[in-house]
Formats: C-alpha cells, sequence, structure tokens
C-alpha cells in the first residue's frame, strides 16, 4: 500500500498517457480520452493550498519566534488573507470576482508596480557586475564578450549606424553560428531529459515520491 | 507640474501608489530598509492570495458547481478527494504517505506525456542539422550560402561532440571537435548575455518611464 | 594607488547613479535613434496584412508584469493592428500573472475601438494544471477552459467562443505567444505543434529560440523592446517601446563602456601585481 501502489499508480498513470498520445484514436467519438487530460488538470488544481500552507507555516514560525521583523511576517499574512477572502467572497463564493473592478484595481496599483520594479533592479547589478567580473580571462570569454557587444550594439540601432553591415553582421552571428549552437545544445539537454524520463518511467528514478 | 492633477481620485491614488511602490523596491539600490521589506512581503502575500482567487474562480468552482453538480460528472468528487489526499503530509505523520497517491498519479501521467511528445520537436531539430553542403541556383554554384552551410553543419556537429563523453577524450580528433565545439557554443552564450543585458535595461527603463511621465508628467 | 586600482574598488552606488543618469537623461532630452526593422518582426506584420476579414487570433500571456515592459508594447500595437483590420482576439494565459496583466491592456484597446466582448474580443484566462490543462486544450477548448471565461461567463453562450471547439488552425488562424520563459513557446512547438506560432519574447529567450526558426516551428520571433518598437513602427502607433529606444542605446553604451574599461583595469591591475 505504502510503496508498491504508488509505484503501480505512476506506471499506470504513464501508460495511459502513452496509449491516449501515440494510439491515434478518434477524438470526437470517444469522450472519455478527452475528460482525462482535464481530470489531471483538476488534480493539479486541488494542490491550492500547498502555497498558502507554506507561507502560513513560514511566517507563523517567524511570528511565533519574533525573529527580526516579524512584523513584516504578520503583514504578509494580513495581506494574503484580506486580499485573498476579498477576491473569493467579492461577488459571493460562487461567482468569479477576479474581474471585478476594485479587484484589478489592486492589482494593478500594488502588486504590478512592485513586481516590476523587483525586476528591474537587475539592470543596476548588471552595470555594476559590467566592470568588475566581465573580464576576458581566456579567449572563450573574449568571443563571449565580442558577440554580446556586437548585439547590444545591434539591438539599440547603433551599429547599423556606424556601419551599414552591421545588422547583416549581427544576423549572421545570430542565425549561422547561435542557432546550430543552440539546436546542438538542444539536442543535448533533450537526451538527457529523455534518459532521466526513461528512468522514471522504468521505476528506477524514486526521489519523487520519497522512496 | 500636473500631479496633483484629480487629487485623491481613484486614478490619482493609483499612480501614487504604484510610485510609491516602485521607489520602495528601488530603495534597496541605497540598501536594505524598511520601505524595501514592506514592499517585498505585500507582494509576496498578494501574489499567493491572487493565485488562490483565479484558481478558486476560474477552475475549482466551475468545475464542481457546473461540471459536477450540473452536469452530474461525479467523476470531479473523486478526483477531489485523490487531490486531497496531497495535504496528509501536514498532517500526523502515520498517514503521511497518502500523499504519494496524487504525486504518483501526476508524476506518472507527465512521464508518459514527455515519452510521447518530446521525441518530434528534436527530430525537426535533428533533420534540420543534415545541411546542403553544395549550394546551388539555377545551376550555378553559390558560395556564400555553401560557406554558411558548412559553418551551420560544422557548429552541430561540434557542439554536439562537446557533450559526448563515449569518444576517448585523448583521441585528437575530438579533442579538437570538443574545444571548437566550446568556441562556437560560447557564440550562443555571448547572444544570450547580450540579450540578457538588453532585457534588463528594458525593465528598469519601464519602471522610470512610468515615474516619469505617468507620476511626475514630465518629459515623454 | 593609481587610477585603475581605484576604478576597480569604486563604490557601486556611482555606478548605480550614472547609470540612472544615463538612463533618464535621453528619455527627457530624446537623441531620436533610427528603429531598423528585421525580417522575424516583418513576418508577423505580413501575416497580419494577409488574414481574411474576421479571423480569430488567440494570444496567448505566458509573461509576469516582472517583464511586461519588454512584452507589453508589442501587445499593445499588435492589438491595434488586428482591431483596425478588424480581426477578433481571444487570450488565454500560460502564466497566472499574465491574465490579470493582459486583460488590463486588451480591455483598454477593445475599449478604444469600440469592441464587443464576447463578440470582438474575449479573455479566456488561466487554468491549473500545466502540460495536461495545456494539452487538453487542442482537443476541447471549452472543456479544457472548464467552460468559463475569466469572469466566469459561460463560453457556450458567447457568439465569438461557442464555435472554437479546440485550440487546431480549423478555429483559430494562429496564436501569438507572449513568453518571458517556460511554460511558453517549448510548450506550443512540443505540444500543439500544428498551430501556426507566432513570439514575442523578451530579449534573453530570444537566440534560444532562434532554432525554432529556420525549421518553421515559429513563424516570427519578435525580441523585447526592439520588436516592440519595430512593431509599433509598422503600425504607425509610436508608444512606449520607441520612446525607450533612445535610453536603451545609452545604457547598451555605458554597459560596453563599462566593459572595457573594467578589462583595461584589470590587465594593467594584474601587470603591476605581477611585477610585485
Amino acid at each position: 500500500m505504502k510503496r508498491e501502489l504508488p509505484m503501480l499508480l505512476a506506471l499506470g498513470a504513464a501508460l495511459l498517457r502513452l496509449f491516449l498520445e501515440l494510439s491515434h484514436y478518434q477524438r470526437t467519438e470517444m469522450q472519455w480520452q478527452l475528460h482525462t487530460n482535464q481530470w489531471w488538470a483538476f488534480l493539479a488544481a486541488t494542490a491550492v493550498f500547498i502555497g498558502v500552507i507554506n507561507l502560513c507555516r513560514l511566517h507563523m514560525h517567524r511570528i511565533r519566534r519574533k525573529v527580526a521583523h516579524w512584523q513584516m511576517s504578520a503583514w504578509c499574512l494580513f495581506v494574503m488573507a484580506s486580499f485573498g477572502l476579498y477576491g473569493i467572497l467579492l461577488k459571493g463564493p460562487f461567482q468569479a470576482g477576479n474581474q471585478e473592478h476594485w479587484f484589478r484595481w489592486i492589482f494593478d496599483s500594488v502588486l504590478q508596480p512592485a513586481d516590476r520594479t523587483m525586476f528591474s533592479l537587475l539592470a543596476f547589478y548588471i552595470a555594476s557586475a559590467a566592470y568588475r567580473s566581465f573580464r576576458m580571462r581566456n579567449l572563450e570569454a573574449t568571443v563571449m564578450m565580442v558577440t554580446a557587444a556586437v548585439l547590444m550594439l545591434n539591438q539599440a540601432s547603433i551599429g547599423p549606424m556606424i556601419w551599414s553591415g552591421w545588422g547583416d553582421m549581427a544576423g549572421w552571428f545570430m542565425d549561422i553560428i547561435n542557432a546550430p549552437a543552440q539546436r546542438g545544445l538542444a539536442i543535448g539537454i533533450f537526451l538527457g531529459s529523455y534518459a532521466m524520463v526513461l528512468r522514471m518511467f522504468l521505476g528506477l528514478e524514486r526521489k519523487h515520491l520519497g522512496l | 507640474m500636473h500631479m496633483f492633477e484629480g487629487f485623491l481620485s481613484a486614478d490619482w491614488w493609483q499612480v501614487w501608489l504604484g510610485a510609491f511602490f516602485t521607489l520602495a523596491v528601488l530603495s534597496f539600490l541605497y540598501k536594505e530598509n524598511a520601505l524595501y521589506r514592506f514592499a517585498e512581503h505585500t507582494l509576496v502575500g498578494g501574489y499567493v492570495a491572487y493565485r488562490v482567487v483565479i484558481l478558486w474562480d476560474n477552475t475549482l468552482i466551475p468545475r464542481l458547481r457546473d461540471n459536477m453538480v450540473r452536469d452530474g460528472q461525479w467523476i470531479y468528487l473523486f478526483v477531489l478527494f485523490v487531490g486531497l489526499l496531497l495535504y496528509t503530509r501536514y498532517g500526523p505523520s502515520q498517514y503521511a504517505w497518502l500523499a504519494r497517491y496524487p504525486i504518483a498519479l501526476n508524476v506518472g501521467y507527465f512521464v508518459g506525456l514527455r515519452m510521447a511528445m518530446l521525441p518530434r520537436p528534436t527530430m525537426v531539430q535533428i533533420t534540420a542539422a543534415f545541411r546542403n553542403l553544395w549550394v546551388t541556383q539555377d545551376g550555378s554554384f553559390v558560395f556564400s550560402a555553401t560557406v554558411n552551410e558548412w559553418v551551420i553543419f560544422i557548429t552541430t556537429l561540434t557542439v554536439l561532440s562537446y557533450f559526448m563523453f563515449t569518444l576517448a577524450r585523448d583521441w585528437r580528433p575530438t579533442q579538437w571537435s570538443g574545444r571548437l565545439g566550446r568556441y562556437l557554443l560560447m557564440v550562443g552564450f555571448g547572444a544570450s548575455f547580450g540579450n540578457t543585458i538588453a532585457g534588463r535595461i528594458t525593465l528598469f527603463l519601464g519602471r522610470a518611464d512610468f515615474l516619469l511621465s505617468e507620476w511626475l508628467k514630465i518629459g515623454g | 594607488m593609481s587610477i585603475w586600482e581605484r576604478f576597480e574598488r569604486i563604490n557601486p552606488r556611482f555606478i548605480f547613479l550614472l547609470m540612472l543618469f544615463v538612463l533618464i537623461t535621453p528619455m527627457i532630452r530624446p537623441i531620436g535613434l533610427p528603429v531598423y526593422i528585421t525580417p522575424l518582426t516583418q513576418a508577423l506584420y505580413d501575416w497580419v496584412e494577409d488574414l481574411p476579414p474576421g479571423s480569430v487570433v488567440l494570444f496567448d500571456s505566458a509573461f509576469a508584469p516582472g517583464s511586461a515592459s519588454e512584452i507589453e508594447p508589442t501587445m499593445r500595437a499588435l492589438l491595434h493592428h488586428l482591431f483596425q483590420n478588424d480581426h477578433k482576439v481571444v487570450m488565454m494565459a500560460q502564466w497566472e500573472l499574465g491574465a490579470m496583466h493582459s486583460s488590463t491592456v486588451l480591455d483598454e484597446l477593445a475599449a478604444e475601438y469600440g469592441k464587443e466582448y464576447g463578440v470582438d474580443y474575449a479573455n479566456v484566462g488561466w487554468r491549473a494544471g500545466s502540460e495536461n490543462w495545456f494539452i487538453g486544450l487542442r482537443d476541447d477548448f471549452i472543456g479544457g477552459m472548464v467552460g468559463v471565461d475569466m469572469s466566469g461567463n459561460d463560453l457556450t453562450e458567447m457568439p465569438l467562443t461557442r464555435d472554437l471547439a479546440a485550440v487546431r488552425p480549423e478555429y483559430f488562424a494562429g496564436v501569438v505567444c507572449f513568453a518571458s520563459g517556460n511554460p511558453g513557446v517549448d510548450d506550443w512547438v512540443t505540444y500543439n505543434p500544428n498551430m501556426p506560432l507566432f513570439v514575442q519574447a523578451t530579449a534573453v529567450q530570444v537566440p534560444t529560440y532562434m532554432r525554432f526558426v529556420e525549421t518553421r516551428q515559429i513563424e516570427a520571433l519578435l525580441s523585447g523592446q526592439a520588436g516592440g518598437a519595430q512593431y509599433e513602427q509598422l503600425v504607425g502607433q509610436l508608444g512606449e517601446a520607441s520612446r525607450l529606444m533612445d535610453p536603451q542605446g545609452a545604457g547598451h553604451l555605458l554597459i560596453i563602456t563599462l566593459m572595457i574599461l573594467g578589462n583595461i583595469a584589470f590587465i594593467v591591475n594584474s601587470k603591476k601585481r605581477a611585477a610585485k
């Protein structure tokens, strides 16, 4: 029950999916096959509260221990509870409220600018890394930096202003060297990940089940 | 200055709240501080709540209300039950193993899906690695296109050889091809690197543009 | 201490300030750098131009607000283009945050052109279930979307969506994926390869997607803000991306200058250290 059954369930689910995809079934005639994807999608949806539970456990722990800035943890839980309940109860629990004006207003006024700015900080860190870490220590690093510079000047239209052939040169780097290099990389990654998938299929890999 | 146009209206508040959170996060560039922490915790709490709301509204409720109760597809009750077993890992430890069932079903299904679907797009890529190494147009030989085809062919091959560990590493040809592959791979990484810088600058420009043109209403 | 040694030890906050100055100056005083249209941007424009009137185009928001500055300009310009040519848009999202962000953009543009919800455009949003949900749409669009749009309206009651049985070329003219990572373009290429796929990606993703261009797994590929600026030019709706190309260029020049100076400092200082 604890070990073999989960393994059998995983194998069964994998075989079912393989059969559905490879059997070329008449999709419109066999409704139940259409629905299996929806059942599995719903199964994933039931995990919705995992994030909530994890966040609560983390911040409750901080609040109980009164670690530095524990007040922020309380604020985080308050935001989560109030915004979440507001969204769910806005039009009653059985009607969708996420497109109502004020729910969207909060998203657009608070979450959206904060998230966008969070990522924009990276611009500054890359500037400070540019003079401290981007070193041409060897030929590989030099090739990488030069390509990066050629493409950056091209992206911002400065390259083509210096020399009319710049765009073609950048395009050549992208299409003739970058694309096949990425292709080789992708084929290599495919081989690795497919080997992993096969190991899971054959039951050689069981870490995800905690076995 | 028209910063106070429509003072205290909903739109005015929206811009000012946006500016507040933008500046609060940017203040991190000077050093970690209370304003930044406030914005960060608001964001995390808000996002988890948003995800729950959108899942509740668009997946859980319509499946249970429409498909299960209205249309009588009671299988969703069973799926819900199996899904809820996932939460046993938060309960008494003697029941925690029950969480393996939904995980096994989910992972198994993904494995089958990947086994069936991953090879196809890769095969398209492998096919594209075979090149026309003697390009002609209207019966005459085209030099530049032929060179490009050779470069593409050699790049794919040498990059692949860089990842091949079956061939002897101390054999000269594999050493050379692996080394060439590494340099060509660096062109690819250089492209990603240059584009990363471009992208990150853009992300900040978006915020600067918001502060200048929407909040302070200057420039633009 | 020599000037190069000082340069290597400079407080990053000065660089931040310099960066801020370099980026903001051209925003207030634009230089007017030209924008060059690439064939991969032109391909998207030409495709829209050649669409038969009343075509239904599927938008896929596979990004979060964090990358919106790179992606939103193209979304806006493309919506201008599609609505001007009387095409219809259905918006779905592989990222839950993209669903909400894009609904604001879609509603704004639809209102500008007087488009009617449920007839000319619809917003179906995001669903849980990742690949299982996604691949299910290939066979059953309405069932996979649990029969409702983001606001909970019945998809079978809206004129635009009631006949959209599946995400296949018979029902949608093509899909435009606004991508900033996974899930995103790879899901379309892997799980629904028959759909004509057009991509606006964050700049960092573009090199890895280039391999799909030659094989026609992707029909058009627009790169970050530059892609947005190009599309704005093509459609004649200059917006954020066109406005910000000047500071973008200034930023690139600054970073390249810093890289060059940093390397000179590195060479000079390591020679000095070796001499000691």
